[in-house]
């Protein structure tokens, strides 16, 4: 894989927000690629900037307090975080589109899914509305929901969580995006439904020659859907690499904590009954963080060099990439 | 273990009355909870999982008789506790606790810890008040928490730590009986484990017994001794925590654990996807609540509502189909 045929190629990205209590580092030096027909996991627990990092792909970051401090995102050629405003709105939605965690929250509860899935295609696509409602139409069936011509005329409250996260995904797609960034888009709903929600993503993902950033806090849906991942903790990335080597051989401390800390349900009875292992402590202040090793505090395996300075993320193969001292050296 | 039961439950109904219409007088049910019965023994772990409206929450209120049952009767050590009045019953309550979700929303932001862990000993007169900071520090401890942090505010400890609080607030009252409702699900993973393995060992310790009510079947198969799964308001299945998982039977049981993304299921092939939604609970479908979504359903379960039978091995399913 080459850098040249990457579809997004964020570097040294770092927003910041500067709040009375001070400034938060949400996101520090986060660079990552995406190439064709992937998908690309973010995983890290509450307050990692996973989030932060897809909303300042899209410029979603309200500003003030967020800042973009440093860092570009590119995109076809051009630089999104050089874009205005306006010339941003013409991307957002039409080229690179985003479904969130709540659907329930992010449809607008008095206006009909018609009213609200021909929006954008009017919008982008300069469809006429008559156009634009039989394309919703069609859209609605594509995402699998049983009677569209009915479901177009309702209103958010008379659909069910899922269905919601269908239309939801229906008006992302309906202006033949490039990248999809879909933001812990099954966190709200029951497992049932969750996995009519992946199983439609993967499949729309081939049909429409989608890339998928898909944010998620949950390791199974990371290890189920993704190709590659990336780790980040405390704002910054500490692991990448393909998603089943990082699972399978994970390398920072972080991950493997993490990997270790979860309970699968096929496990054996022995494994069962044995304590969880553990990360103790929590995660650092974002107004305070150390400025070594920021998983240092919590680090089982901390060495005196962790102590002195902050690692660097190193490639420690092709695919590959570590921040932590004691890989690499 | 001691063999002898803690709580039983017998054909418990929860229907909550809703008006069909603003001034009709005509009003309908949702059928929260429709028949549970099981009974738990002493240091025994129960985990009851379901989707999200198929009553598990219900259940723990009415145990608890936080909301009154619409019929049915709950043993406690042998009590009948449906009929006694309120006033036995929240000297009863000091032996059955109950432990929330969200340890955001569960403590008084405006008590120091001190107050919100020692609260339950005051209201039961359980100790001398100059004992209770003794025991407060002591039950802090236990939890992990620093005794000397007891006066400070609920806003100055971490979401974990918070919980932990909510533990100690629970422990303080040396129950018998703890309810955990989704105790994990508002945790980061890394923090999950910590309050599991807490959990863990103080059932150990104190012999507890537990009933562990989640949405995350990874988290109720690590800490469970049986496991009973719910739908529509109603057990469909329940084993033994190794039986159910390994052996599913009831095809509601066999979809949901086939949902559970992991890791090393990727690419597998022969999941199981239901399609649909859960019905409402307020027009619950004739016969077997499931047929709607089930890919087995044939005549008969769109009439007669299965009842839930042994099959051997402690394994009890709801189903025509499982012989």
């Amino acid at each position: 894989m080459s850098n040249d045929h990457a579809i997004l190629r964020v570097s040294h990205l770092s927003t910041y927000f500067f709040t009375f209590q001070g400034i938060a580092k949400a996101v520090e030096d986060v660079s990552f690629e995406v190439y064709p027909g992937e998908i690309l996991g973010l995983v890290g627990e509450s307050g990692c900037g996973k989030s932060v990092s897809a909303l300042t792909i899209l410029q979603l970051i309200p500003m003030p307090p967020g800042k973009i401090v440093n860092g570009s995102v590119y995109f076809e050629g051009t630089d999104l975080v050089s874009l205005t405003n306006d010339q941003m709105k013409k991307i957002r939605g039409n080229k690179i589109s985003m479904i969130f965690q709540e659907p329930s929250t992010s449809l607008n509860p008095v206006l009909t899914v018609g009213t609200q899935i021909i929006e954008p295609l009017m919008l982008h696509q300069n469809l006429s509305k008559r156009e634009a409602i039989e394309m919703g139409i069609e859209m609605l069936k594509l995402v699998g929901i049983a009677g569209p011509a009915k479901v177009i005329h309702q209103y958010p409250h008379q659909l069910s969580g899922g269905m919601k996260q269908r239309v939801m995904i229906a008006m992302a797609i309906s202006c033949n995006p490039k990248v999809l960034i879909a933001d812990e888009p099954t966190t709200a709903l029951d497992v049932t439904i969750q996995a009519q929600i992946l199983d439609l993503m993967r499949a729309l993902k081939e049909e429409k020659d989608l890339v998928i950033i898909l944010i998620s806090h949950d390791l199974g849906v990371i290890g189920q859907m993704t190709h590659r991942c990336l780790v980040m903790y405390a704002g910054k990335i500490v692991e990448e690499g393909p998603t089943d080597d990082i699972f399978g051989d994970p390398c920072h401390p972080y991950t493997q904590g993490l990997l270790d800390s979860i309970p699968w349900w096929h496990e054996e009875e022995e494994q069962d009954r044995k304590p969880l292992r553990e990360i103790p402590g929590t995660v650092p202040d974002v107004f305070d963080l150390p400025s070594n090793c920021r998983f240092l505090p919590r680090c089982p395996k901390a060495m005196d060099i962790c102590r002195e300075s902050e690692p660097m993320l190193k490639r420690i193969s092709d695919t590959r990439a570590v921040r932590c001292w004691r890989m690499g050296r | 273990m001691n063999d002898g039961v803690i709580l039983e439950v017998r054909d418990i109904k929860k229907y909550f009355p809703y008006r069909t219409a603003w001034f009709a007088g005509t009003r309908s049910f949702v059928y929260a909870v429709d028949g549970v019965s099981f009974s738990l023994k002493r240091g025994e772990v129960l985990g009851i999982v379901g989707e999200s409206g198929c009553g598990k929450s219900t259940l723990a209120r009415v145990i608890l008789r936080l909301i009154e049952p619409t019929s049915g009767d709950i043993f406690f050590e042998g009590q009948n506790i449906s009929k006694i009045n309120k006033k036995n019953m929240v000297s009863l309550r000091k032996q059955m606790q109950l432990i929330f979700q969200d340890p955001y929303a569960s403590l008084n932001p405006k008590l120091p810890v001190r107050y919100l862990v020692g609260e339950g000993l005051l209201v039961h007169k359980l100790c001398d008040p100059k004992e209770i900071e003794e025991r407060v520090a002591a039950v802090l401890e236990k939890v992990g928490i620093k005794p000397d942090q007891m006066n400070r505010f609920p806003h100055e400890f971490s979401g974990g730590q918070r919980q932990r609080i909510a533990v100690a607030r629970a422990l303080v009252l040396m129950p018998k009986l703890i309810i955990g409702d989704e105790p994990v699900s508002a945790l980061d993973v890394s923090i999950q484990a910590q309050i599991i393995n807490l959990l863990q060992s103080l059932q150990k310790e104190f012999n507890l017994s537990f009933i562990i009510i989640s949405h995350n079947l990874n988290v109720v198969k690590h800490v469970s001794d049986q496991v009973a799964v719910m739908y529509l308001g109603r057990i469909i299945e329940k084993a033994p925590h190794q039986e159910l998982y390994l052996n599913p039977l009831h095809p509601y049981t066999q979809a949901l654990l086939s949902a559970i993304p992991t890791p090393r299921t990727k690419g597998v092939k022969n999941r199981i996807i239901l399609e649909g939604d859960v019905p409402s609970p307020m027009e619950p479908p004739p016969g077997c609540s499931f047929h709607t979504r089930c890919t087995l359903a044939g005549e008969k379960c769109s009439e007669i509502s299965p009842d839930l039978r042994d099959v051997g091995h402690d394994h009890f399913v709801a189903c025509h189909h499982v012989v």
